[in-house]
């Protein structure tokens, strides 16, 4: 490479040439050193940082990076650069924010402390935390100064991190958000532990700020009428129901909008939560308060006016809240004598309001009661306690042992005033020396798994007979019976019918000859809970999966009949339908006993290893009377796939992704969930398992349940399985064919259904080549989304169906299904881009990129042929560029498909299409220096058009971000360069990407540096 | 060249090649890639050279070079600058507009401001080669001369040089600091 000596210039000159254009800037910035900062801050030359530049159309200032880079050898001049630049809340500030904040992590302590007074005042963290990234920056700036011990500089920046949101943000109801802080992660910074820890010469800031922080966050709380809201959650809703209790009197001026009811000061520590949440967060500023408090006012050797001074300038001026209350209550106690006077007003308001409980129940002035009340004078405490008698005298038990919990934490005082005590025992309180205030539950925001839990032990339920069990099961262990057995309710330990279910399955196993023999005692319309059938057939389906050497060798018969005298009981009197009885668990009824049912009928009849668990011809009649009761259930109806709004909890969440609202699931996923549908899969099941043909009495059950359906589940199934039947009796499918696929009106989407059923199928050629499945591809061929249910989802899309079904029927069948054929013509002459593109997409993944594909090509040696034919064909016939650009995937070198010659002007052809823009670019990134070497002149054409066209011009960003990945590209263009006869393109080329496309393309112009 | 100390040889004593200055060799090197997705017949970096030894002194004998070297100067540019519909359209082959010319190079600097000078140069040329200009001196015909060099110059100035002059004046350092 050629080095041009050093140019000595003057500023018009350098401005002149960085402002030629914007790329030119870029490269200036981007490769200046640290002796021209000084020299471009002094000549305005970095201007663009504090002003809006509109030449940059909205980008980043180049000016901005070069400082950036310059902060590790210049922190100094770089943080008197940015001191000098203002930050407002417009698009440079925050983009000029997000990088100083880039710079600000990096800086020395010293010099960071030089910034964090701009860093809050200018409230950088509102114009940031929306960027996850900017909250570890503010994780390592605390880290920084807190190990230089600038304990001030930490509170300032602590300040900023804490900044709170104002009412407006937090009512946003579009938001969602809930914390009152601005960033969601808080924790990770460690702010309030550092806080916590500041040394003694600013314990008393970092006092001021959390105390400030905590004013801001309980004033969110503040409006009178806000009781009125909607409450925000379970807690909040307790609140407000806490102080509508209190009607007429205003206990607290500011309702809490973070009530912190599993918080006890007396016992909070920070850093105990286990969840980040914004409630964690609240929670730790509380816990951040107290331990400064203990500090400040109650460590030893403080003074009393000292601790008063800090009282009264930063907790006497908090809102008056249940919160702040609660905290003063516990600061009050820490101090008694100090505190006296507050302490007295605090006790001797349980007499002041309506509700007294609602005072006495906090923990805190349970504790401080007890702590703080020695500090009264005595004639205060004697009121005290008569007072407290005569208020809950005569009350109820209720009320009386809040009478008595009192009393009980000033035992001492009584036992001295003996007359007291008489007259509160009198009055039927009971005082216990050992009591204490009940601690707090902590599994709010904890995740743990419920278990369902039994009536006896496991072993316990080993030593019953099955006949014992199933007379349990029908008296003393009836759901009903269960939960009313459980005293006190756990939410992660319920008493219930599945803790029984789980008894049953897991004992199964260990006698399963005996649980089939008794089967028919699992089975009692009259006496029986649903839900244990359930259980019964849930425990016979879990042991075959995984017992299968036991299931093996056990007699089915017990089983067989079980399922036969639900079907008998079911054809009688029709079995009921609904939803759970109970809350607290899922309760099987008797839709779900089918359900299971069918799968069990489909286990046995499954084989494996050539065995099935039961002999077919033996169970023949038996099973299919059984299927063809099945096939008979109500489960799914019309009246479920019209509902535009599914129910059940993974349809909620499936919902929730369509942006409409408005969602239907896959007719055959449908299907496959419901008694219908699989009854109908192991009806296939067993018509295979009836031999190579079908008998009458099968298709007579076939054609019963088709000319019935009116489901698109079902209908979908009958698709989906069409050629399974069909083999076994083309005649009489082909006389049936119009029923599935019925051409009347108000079965349009039954017939969709079907058809997009049968399209997830693979091709078999006697199907299609047979004139009545061809008429099915024609009408194919003429659908729309019109002809679907609107926003249905599709198991396979029509449109991607159809077009492999083609493009497979290209492929594997040429001869019935050649250029010339007509409905490859019509496929090809209709305006449907989808169908096109995925034919294309579909041949390319298939045929061309799949790992395996030489297996195919070997067996059909004329398959690489018709590739290249099509790929011809198609360029000469077609020019939707949205079809072109599904060729991505077949520009292959290593599959030995195509010659790269040949596959160069190809590409180069197809790029031309569509101005050379592909969907998938990697393997003509990964085949780019092969072709550049075999076919240069072209590939350079390619180039130009795929990155200069299509890239830079066309604006694809993928293109432009990953063109350069592994320098495959760049390798290909070393070899044009280094080409004589197309070096000089190369070069233009060069020069017009690094013009148009800027930095991402500058490398290349190390290949033309390089070669001069 | 005479040297007494030789004979004097038989034949005429061609004269020998145009030396060019570095900066008209790169010209002449980006005239011939300007015009080469267009695979015109003649070179114009023969053109260029041609107008320069045309105007050498050992040809300003001749009394008609200054048409002759403005000609050729002309004919480089005559390609793109003259009417796209008019007479010889079919015979230079070029389909795009100059801007357009210039673009496909990788014009790093092209505005109007380049291409009204071009357009000058052009003129100017065409009036001294086709004789309108009467009172043509030697003087002006290397003012054309030097026209054509400096914006031709900057018109054919690409990305990369840029970046190569920009890499240049970093190497020097600030101004106050040379």
């Amino acid at each position: 490479m050629t080095e041009h000596p050093p140019l000595s210039v003057d500023k018009e000159q350098i401005q002149a040439l960085i402002y030629t254009n914007l790329d030119a800037r870029r490269y200036f910035y981007a490769k200046a050193d640290e002796r021209w900062l000084d020299w471009l801050w002094q000549n305005g030359f970095l201007d663009p940082i504090k002003e809006e530049d509109p030449a940059l159309n909205g980008y980043r200032p180049p000016e901005l990076d070069y400082l950036a880079r310059m902060a590790e050898s210049c922190p100094a001049k770089v943080v008197e650069i940015m001191l000098a630049v203002p930050i407002s809340t417009d698009l440079r500030s925050q983009q000029v924010a997000h990088q100083f904040l880039r710079i600000c992590r990096g800086l020395p302590a010293d010099q960071l402390a030089c910034v964090v007074e701009k860093i809050r005042d200018e409230r950088w963290v509102p114009l940031l935390a929306a960027e996850d990234l900017s909250v570890s920056a503010f994780e390592k700036m605390l880290k920084t100064l807190a190990e230089d011990g600038d304990y001030g500089s930490m509170v300032v920046l602590t300040g900023a991190v804490l900044t709170v949101r104002s009412k407006e943000e937090l009512a946003d109801k579009l938001s969602h958000i809930k914390s009152p802080f601005y960033f969601d992660h808080l924790m990770v910074t460690d702010v309030f532990s550092r806080l916590a820890v500041a040394d003694s010469e600013h314990a008393e800031d970092a006092f001021a700020l959390a105390t400030e922080v905590m004013a801001e966050v309980v004033l969110l709380g503040a409006q009178k009428d806000e009781r009125d809201r909607k409450p925000m959650s379970n807690l909040d809703s307790q609140e407000q129901r806490i102080h509508s209790l209190k009607a007429g009197t205003t206990v607290f001026e500011v309702p809490d909008r973070f009530s912190l009811l599993k918080v006890d000061f007396f016992e909070l520590e920070p850093g105990k939560g286990k969840l980040p949440s914004h409630q964690r967060d609240v929670r730790e500023l509380a816990a951040v308060v107290k331990v400064l408090a203990d500090r400040l006012m109650g460590e030893e050797g403080v003074a009393q006016s000292s601790a008063r001074m800090i009282y009264d300038t930063y907790v006497e001026t908090l809102p008056d809240s249940s919160v702040t209350w609660r905290l003063r209550l516990y600061i009050w106690s820490l101090r008694p004598q100090v505190f006296r006077e507050e302490l007295r007003s605090a006790f001797f308001r349980l007499f002041e309001v309506v509700r007294p409980y609602e005072i006495m129940k906090w923990r805190e002035f349970q504790k401080s009661l007890r702590k703080g009340f020695p500090a009264l004078s005595v004639e205060d405490k004697r009121i005290f306690v008569q007072k407290i008698i005569e208020m809950y005298s005569h009350r109820s038990e209720y009320e009386m042992d809040s009478g008595s919990q009192i009393l009980s934490l000033i035992l001492p005082f009584l036992s001295e005033n003996p007359d007291l005590e008489e007259k509160a025992r009198t009055a039927g309180f009971l005082l216990d020396p050992e009591y204490e205030p009940s601690p707090i539950e902590s599994d709010i925001g904890e995740f743990r798994e419920v278990i369902p839990q039994a009536p006896i032990t496991q072993q316990e339920f080993g030593q019953l007979p099955i006949s014992a069990i199933a007379k349990k099961l029908r008296k003393e262990w009836t759901p009903e019976n269960l939960n009313a057995q459980e005293s006190t309710h756990n939410t992660y330990a319920p008493l219930n019918a599945s803790g029984v279910g789980n008894l049953i399955k897991n004992d199964m196993p260990l006698r399963l000859q005996q649980y089939i023999d008794g089967a028919k005692q699992f089975f009692d319309r009259a006496l029986l809970d649903p839900h244990y059938t359930y259980e019964y057939f849930s425990g016979i389906e879990k042991t075959i999966r995984d017992y299968g050497e036991i299931a093996a060798e056990a007699n089915w018969n017990g089983v067989i009949n079980l399922l036969e005298e639900i079907s008998a009981s079911g054809e009688k009197a029709p079995f009921a339908r609904g939803e759970s009885k109970f809350d607290d668990f899922w309760h099987a009824g008797w839709d779900a006993v089918h359900l299971v049912a069918t799968d069990v009928l489909r286990d046995l009849l499954t084989e494996r290893d050539s065995q099935a668990l039961i002999q077919f011809e033996k169970y023949r009649e038996q099973s299919f009377k059984i299927i063809s009761y099945f096939l008979t259930h109500p489960q799914p109806s019309p009246e479920d796939e019209q509902d535009e709004m599914p129910r059940g909890a993974l349809d909620l969440r499936a919902r929730n992704r369509d942006p409409e609202n408005r969602w239907l699931t896959d007719p055959f996923s449908s299907a496959i969930q419901t008694v219908r549908g699989r009854a109908f899969e192991t009806f296939v099941l067993f018509a295979e398992r009836d031999g190579p043909h079908l008998k009458d009495d099968v298709k007579q059950v076939y054609e019963r349940l088709i000319k019935k359906e009116s489901t698109r589940a079902l209908m979908s199934m009958a698709g989906r399985f069409l050629p399974f039947f069909y083999f076994r009796d083309m005649d009489w499918m082909r006389k049936f064919l119009p029923q599935i696929f019925s051409q009347e009106p108000e079965k349009k989407y039954l017939n969709t259904s079907a058809w997009e059923g049968y399209l997830t199928n693979g091709l078999y050629r006697e199907m299609f080549t047979d004139p009545n499945i061809q008429h099915l591809y024609w009408r194919g061929l003429d659908r729309t989304d019109d002809d679907y249910p609107q926003h249905q989802v599709h198991v396979t899309n029509p449109d991607e169906g159809i077009a492999e079904h083609l493009a497979l029927a290209l492929m594997y069948y040429g001869e019935e299904f050649g250029f010339d054929t007509p409905m490859f013509k019509a496929f090809w002459e209709r305006d449907n881009p989808k169908q096109h593109a995925h034919f294309v997409g579909f041949l390319g993944q298939e045929f061309v990129f799949r790992s395996d594909i030489n297996d195919f090509h070997k067996n059909h040696p004329e398959g690489k042929q018709r590739l290249r034919d099509f790929w011809s064909w198609l360029i000469e016939n077609h020019n939707s560029p949205e079809t072109f650009r599904e060729f991505g995937l077949w520009i292959n070198l290593d599959k030995g498909l195509f010659e790269p010659v040949w596959l160069a002007q190809q590409v180069k052809e197809t790029l031309e299409k569509t101005k050379g823009v592909l969907e998938s670019e990697n393997d003509l990134r990964e085949s780019s220096v092969r072709l550049a070497q075999e076919a240069p002149e072209v590939t350079l054409e390619i180039a130009w058009l795929h990155l200069l066209e299509g890239g830079v011009r066309g604006g694809k960003r993928k293109t432009i971000m990953r063109w350069d990945l592994e320098e495959m590209w760049i390798d290909a263009f070393k070899t044009l360069y280094r080409n004589s006869t197309t070096k000089e393109k190369t070069e233009r080329l060069i020069n017009l990407l690094v013009l148009e496309g800027g930095q991402r393309f500058w490398a290349l112009g190390e290949i033309v540096e390089d070669n001069q | 060249m005479a040297d007494a100390l030789f004979p004097t040889p038989a034949g005429n004593t061609p004269l020998p090649p145009v030396r060019l200055t570095s900066a008209q060799e790169d010209l002449c090197r980006r005239l011939d890639e300007l015009y080469a997705p267009y695979g015109l017949e003649v070179q114009p970096s023969n053109m260029l050279r041609g107008a320069i030894f045309a105007s050498r002194t050992e040809c300003r004998r001749n009394p008609d070079w200054r048409a002759q070297a403005a000609h050729s100067l002309r004919e480089i540019l005559y390609p793109i600058l003259r009417s796209r519909s008019g007479p010889g359209r079919d015979t230079v082959h070029i389909p795009d507009d100059k801007r357009t010319v210039f673009e496909r190079y990788g014009s790093a600097l092209l505005d109007q401001r380049i291409l009204d000078a071009i357009g000058n140069v052009y003129n100017r040329s065409s009036n001294m080669a086709h004789h309108n200009n009467l009172s043509a001196s030697d003087s002006g015909f290397e003012q054309i001369l030097v026209d054509f060099e400096n914006f031709m110059g900057q018109a054919l100035t690409r990305q990369l040089d840029l970046h190569r002059e920009i890499d240049q004046m970093l190497r020097g350092g600030p101004p106050s600091e040379t």
